[in-house]
């Protein structure tokens, strides 16, 4: 049964975990996080959280250990050149709108390392582990009213902040 | 001037940051042969796994206690030192040499031709570290043998086969099989094989998220050759090596790295003869590579260890033969002397899907 737990959420769980931390931090991680479930599978109650969202909060909860490293990754890549960009290499890399939009992924980058954690969780639980509101409430066992008021300030916030920072960025490079 | 990004600017930079992330089928293969033996313990027994498993990047605990630790590596070990701060250029002239001969070698001038009912079988065989299993006070940990299989159509777009097999097997290195069964950590986990199938060698899209579907937005690179990614690939060696170079994380092994990614390209078997030529050459240029073994034996097979430790003291080898050119497999090697992890890697022409070549 855990061979095709496993087999089922690995791939998806370890990305989102590389996303975070770096795909190494991440092959630990999902190591870690079978294991713990398989500890608490006793405990686990189907009826409060379906599988994946459970998963998911186990490796929330492993991931906090790794809090410095992740911030450190969001400082890096908010302090990568554009020209840096790898995905990009032919003319079309140059574009201004490219430019722009590695600028803001930049800014994005930036401004994530400032949010709280639990804001952080629900973010990326969300837009890069592709949890609804429900499931990623089961996941990190808060109200779901919660989590979606949180995802709206957050988002809200992020869209002011990262173009205040865009502002802030250009005034220095001026 | 207050101007907020749109809802889709937002997305947009989400869907990009860090998506360039990859996932090493190994170390997801590792830890599922890690959770299959903790699964397999009795439950009411104590056992605590601990954290740290056996992916190929990490440090492990008991690499302290080397009294108990056997050693595993035979054969004349002909250099181990390394140099901080004083890494030389490029590799040694001895491992040079030899690389720059098994470029040269006919087997790495052209490849095997597989007709349009034909596939090519890639066999990879290797041992994995399971560690770090602690019940009533005692520790384990062992090299388990795994067998992966893969059948490669004469087109990229038609369906593969891979196998994999966890034979049971293990060479201990902490503990002994009859203590450990006594533990009760072992239950009966007997040999267990399952199989995949898909075009494109893209055995996991569906795990994606979100899904996909196989042959489209493959993941590629160095761990994924894709014809298209390979296509990218500089053929002139020193080129090639400073892709390698850019390409391998900066994630404190050092070149050491460099040297895994170069491993895990050649481990896949899908390199084609001028690449692999190329990638010989190209690891030329890698500062502080040498000869670690010679003779090296990887599973009944004879060729040169070249390898390189990181700052932890792990050494990483690629095994090849320099008289006939054939890459043989790869290692991990601990400060002691104990292989971590092998693999052992052989390509055939067959004639059928799930065919294993005469020996």
């Amino acid at each position: 049964m855990f061979g095709r737990l496993f087999d089922q959420h690995s791939r998806a769980l370890h990305r989102y975990l590389a996303r975070r931390v770096g795909a190494n931090t991440a092959d630990d991680l999902v190591a870690e996080t079978f294991l713990v479930a398989l500890q608490r599978r006793a405990s686990y109650d189907p009826d409060r959280a379906a599988v994946g969202p459970w998963l998911y909060g186990i490796a929330t909860n492993l991931l906090r250990r790794h809090l410095r490293q992740e911030l450190r990754g969001y400082a890096a890549t908010s302090r990568l050149a554009t020209a840096e960009s790898r995905t990009g290499d032919g003319p079309e890399a140059r574009v201004p709108d490219r430019v722009d939009a590695d600028h803001r992924v930049r800014l994005l980058a930036d401004a994530l390392g400032r949010l709280n954690p639990g804001d952080r969780d629900v973010l990326l639980l969300t837009s890069w582990a592709g949890l609804d509101s429900t499931e990623v409430a089961e996941a990190l066992g808060i109200p779901v009213g919660t989590v979606r008021s949180r995802l709206h300030r957050v988002r809200k916030s992020l869209r002011a902040k990262a173009s205040v920072a865009a502002r802030k960025t250009e005034d220095r490079d001026a | 001037m207050r101007e907020m990004w749109t809802e889709d600017k937002l997305d947009e930079a989400l869907t990009t940051l860090h998506s360039d992330v990859e996932t090493d089928e190994q170390a997801l293969a590792r830890a599922r042969a890690q959770l299959m033996v903790a699964a397999n313990a009795e439950p009411e027994r104590e056992l605590e796994v601990i954290g740290h498993t056996a992916t190929s990047r990490g440090k492990r605990w008991w690499l302290a206690s080397a009294a108990a630790v056997a050693t595993v590596v035979a054969g004349a070990l002909v250099s181990q030192t390394i140099q901080f701060g004083d890494t030389p250029a490029m590799a040694s002239a001895q491992a040079a040499e030899l690389l720059n001969r098994a470029a040269s070698q006919p087997i790495n001038a052209t490849d095997p031709p597989v007709g349009p009912n034909q596939y090519r079988y890639i066999g990879e065989h290797a041992w994995w570290v399971t560690d770090a299993v602690v019940t009533q006070g005692k520790r384990f940990s062992y090299l388990g043998e795994n067998v992966q299989e893969t059948w490669e159509p004469a087109a990229w777009g038609q369906e593969w086969l891979q196998r994999r097999t966890v034979t049971g097997e293990r060479k201990w290195i902490t503990g002994t099989e009859d203590e450990a069964r006594k533990a009760g950590i072992l239950g009966d986990s007997g040999p267990s094989t399952e199989e995949f199938r898909a075009p494109c060698g893209d055995f996991f899209a569906s795990d994606n998220q979100p899904v996909r579907r196989p042959c489209d937005h493959q993941v590629d690179g160095w761990q994924h050759p894709t014809p298209e990614w390979l296509a990218t690939l500089p053929r002139d060696p020193k080129q090639l090596y400073d892709r390698l170079r850019e390409d391998a994380p900066r994630n404190g092994r050092g070149n050491a790295e460099v040297l895994v990614y170069a491993a895990d390209a050649l481990r896949t078997g899908l390199l084609p003869a001028d690449v692999r030529s190329a990638l010989y050459r190209a690891l030329t240029y890698l500062p502080g590579l040498e000869i670690t073994e010679q003779p090296a034996n990887l599973d009944g097979h004879k060729g040169t260890a070249f390898g390189i430790k990181d700052t932890a003291d792990e050494r990483q080898d690629v095994i090849i033969d320099p008289v006939n050119g054939q890459f043989i497999g790869e290692r991990e090697v601990s400060g002691n002397g104990t292989v971590l992890s092998s693999t052992s890697v052989a390509t055939a022409v067959v004639g059928k899907m799930g065919e294993e070549p005469a020996s």
